[in-house]
């Protein structure tokens, strides 16, 4: 068995925190901006997320057949750095 | 342009930034640390954030945006991540924005009785993400020789004649790929129930097609848990267990976590 905390180099680890983060977590409201009784909220659309996490799905079917989470972190690290 | 409220997260009050937050690494937007705002009871991990690229109108577009969205949902886990290891967190979901602190205190008082059982409810408790998955071809090779219906079908064909064995044996292919979806998720169930008898919660969620996952096999079970510290290691056992006896039948068990507890922790009472 594989037992490893989320940052483990896992192909779907990538997926796996967006479909999380996207679709997981407390939801205070629902979809895009909402405004009740002086709450506003604003809130990203699901299906452009969906849309999101397709896309990234082909990019990795293209280019490569897994991608590495470390490596994406780190480039998501000098992407910051910038 | 006005400034809006980025939340991360609920914790317990009585909490300093610095016990809780990695000071290398700034808030959301811009280079400063996030705060933490009490509200009597329950405090709100939060940082402020520009409407310039928060904003409605800008969330629609960066919605739009691959990187910005991984560079931002990836900033939202892992800050939700360091959060908790050092105390019980509400994770909300990438993208909860208030306008105010004054329209964040006001959401918090009004579900501040919800919000507060479920912070008690999560004490102790880790979540944990399992996957599991099928080689296709050592799976069909299982229940083609092990399955009881293929082995009975296979003996009522050898009882008829052989015009009709011909046809009937041209159509056992088919019968044993039936018999292996069958097969495959009620053990994909027997696991997820095994494990969610370990658990404190769970939830058993939709497999990923083979052009999400970029993988070979086919995912059979995706599921998260919500489990007691204390019974982590019975809990991780199990996998264990699990994926020894069913090596052979071409299964892959995938444990992740600690997660932060976004599956379980919710606003519905």
């Amino acid at each position: 068995m594989a037992v490893s905390d989320p940052y483990e180099n896992k192909d779907i680890a990538l997926i796996d925190i967006l479909d999380t983060v996207l679709y997981k977590g407390v939801a205070i409201q629902g979809d895009l901006v909402i405004s009740i009784a002086g709450i506003d909220l604003v809130y990203v659309d699901l299906k452009i997320l969906i849309a999101a996490v397709e896309t990234l799905a082909e990019a990795r079917e293209k280019e490569i057949a897994s991608i590495k989470f470390d490596e994406e972190r780190e480039a998501l690290e000098r992407a910051t750095e910038d | 342009m006005g400034k809006l409220v980025y939340l991360y997260g609920i914790i317990p009050e009585g909490h300093e930034i610095g016990e809780i937050w990695d000071s290398e690494k700034s808030a959301i937007e811009g280079e400063g640390l996030p705060y933490i705002e009490d509200f009597g009871g329950l405090a709100a991990v939060v940082t402020e954030v520009s409407e310039e690229e928060f904003g409605e109108t800008a969330m629609e577009e960066n919605s739009n945006n691959t990187a910005w969205i991984q560079e931002k949902a990836f900033h939202h886990h892992e800050a939700l991540l360091e959060l908790q290891r050092h105390t019980t967190v509400l994770p909300m979901k990438f993208g909860t924005i208030f306008e105010s602190v004054e329209s964040l205190k006001q959401m918090i008082e009004d579900k501040e009785d919800h919000l507060q059982h479920t912070l008690q409810t999560l004490e102790g408790k880790e979540e944990w993400n399992v996957k599991a998955y099928i080689n296709p071809k050592t799976f069909y090779e299982r229940v083609a020789e092990a399955n009881e219906n293929v082995k009975a079908k296979r003996e009522e064909i050898e009882q008829m004649s052989k015009g009709r064995q011909y046809l009937e044996k041209k159509k056992l292919d088919k019968f044993i790929e039936e018999e292996m979806f069958k097969d495959q998720e009620k053990k994909a169930e027997e696991m997820h129930d095994r494990l969610a008898g370990y658990s404190e919660d769970s939830e058993r969620k939709k497999n990923w097609k083979k052009d999400v996952t970029g993988r070979e096999d086919e995912m059979a079970l995706n599921s998260a848990y919500l489990v007691k510290s204390d019974d982590l290691e019975s809990f991780l056992d199990q996998i264990r267990d699990m994926e020894k006896e069913k090596e052979e039948d071409g299964w892959l068990i995938e444990a992740t976590g600690p997660w932060p507890a976004y599956h379980f922790a919710t606003m519905e009472e």
